[in-house]
């Protein structure tokens, strides 16, 4: 994305990402653009985006997490791709998905967790491509529970993109390494 | 007459959505049958029975390509038309899969009408 600086649109969003390395603010606006799509097609409900949280200040995640989705990327750079959803976010969005009520996590929501991250991870996947950078997409996995902690080494480098879905946090956590 | 259809894809929960947005557009009298991976639908794969498949690329065991191209392999009494439902949405990964036996293609995430658009190319 090239901002416009005489943009007051632009500039708003320039300095929202103002510190965040190039790369990272081309990938956080594919992330937006995916979600978005996702949540479009085949969700039916509109997130809504909150400022993205830079590096090692997201080592607590504002907000409790109960479920994790996780998949990893290799090739010409390499990258980890984290979905944490707080119960009720994950459980309106398996409602949603498959037309009927969940009422707690069970092996419906873990697996469409899984598939949310991995929608999201190949999403991103493919906008790289168009831009000459070619990923390998592992398989997704989910962790659920109480008080667990997801990390990853590059925490400086890493991105985190908070969502509000019906009121509900969901963030999508993006951590590139060139 | 009522289509058979083969649904291959790692996640119970595309499956199923796959499944719904089939069962209840113009294609709802089709017969569903499904398979975790590849390897467990080449189980179920009928040569005879078949009309479509529709695959995920990204699975554990045997994975959705290497699935089409045995699937590719194996003689059949008609024309079984496979298409690639996956997140591997770049313009090469088509191309690959494609060349490996798919006939086309549709990008998770997708909704119900891109899905049924898809398959009235083939089937009326």
């Amino acid at each position: 994305m090239i901002f416009n600086q005489d943009s007051k649109k632009d500039k708003t969003i320039f300095n929202m990402y103002k510190g965040i390395r190039l790369m990272n603010r081309q990938i956080i606006e594919y992330a937006k653009k995916v979600v978005n799509e996702i949540f479009s097609k085949m969700i039916f409900i509109k997130p809504i985006n909150e400022k993205p949280i830079m590096g090692t200040e997201n080592s607590n995640i504002p907000g409790k997490k109960d479920i994790s989705g996780i998949i990893g990327l290799g090739g010409n750079i390499s990258a980890s791709i984290m979905v944490h959803f707080e119960q009720e976010s994950a459980l309106r969005v398996t409602s949603s998905m498959l037309g009927m009520e969940y009422k707690e996590i069970d092996s419906d929501v873990i697996d469409a967790v899984g598939e949310m991250t991995n929608m999201i991870a190949g999403g991103i996947k493919t906008e790289l491509a168009g831009i000459g950078i070619e990923l390998d997409l592992g398989l997704p996995i989910v962790v659920t529970g109480k008080n667990f902690n997801t990390d990853c080494i590059n925490k400086e480098d890493s991105v985190l993109m908070p969502f509000k879905i019906d009121g509900h946090s969901m963030f999508v956590e993006l951590n590139f390494r060139d | 007459m009522a289509l058979n259809i083969l649904v291959v894809d790692d996640s119970a929960v595309m499956r199923k959505i796959i499944m719904k947005a089939i069962s209840e557009g113009s294609f709802g009298n089709a017969s569903i049958s499904e398979a975790a991976d590849g390897s467990e639908g080449l189980k179920v794969f009928d040569p005879n029975k078949f009309d479509l498949i529709l695959a995920d690329w990204n699975m554990p065991n045997l994975n959705g390509l290497d699935f089409i191209k045995k699937v590719r392999e194996i003689k059949t009494s008609k024309k079984i038309v496979v298409m690639m439902i996956t997140t591997e949405g770049s313009a090469g990964k088509m191309e690959e899969a494609m060349n490996n036996g798919a006939d086309n293609y549709i990008t998770k995430p997708f909704t119900s009408a891109q899905l049924e658009q898809k398959l009235s190319k083939y089937f009326s």
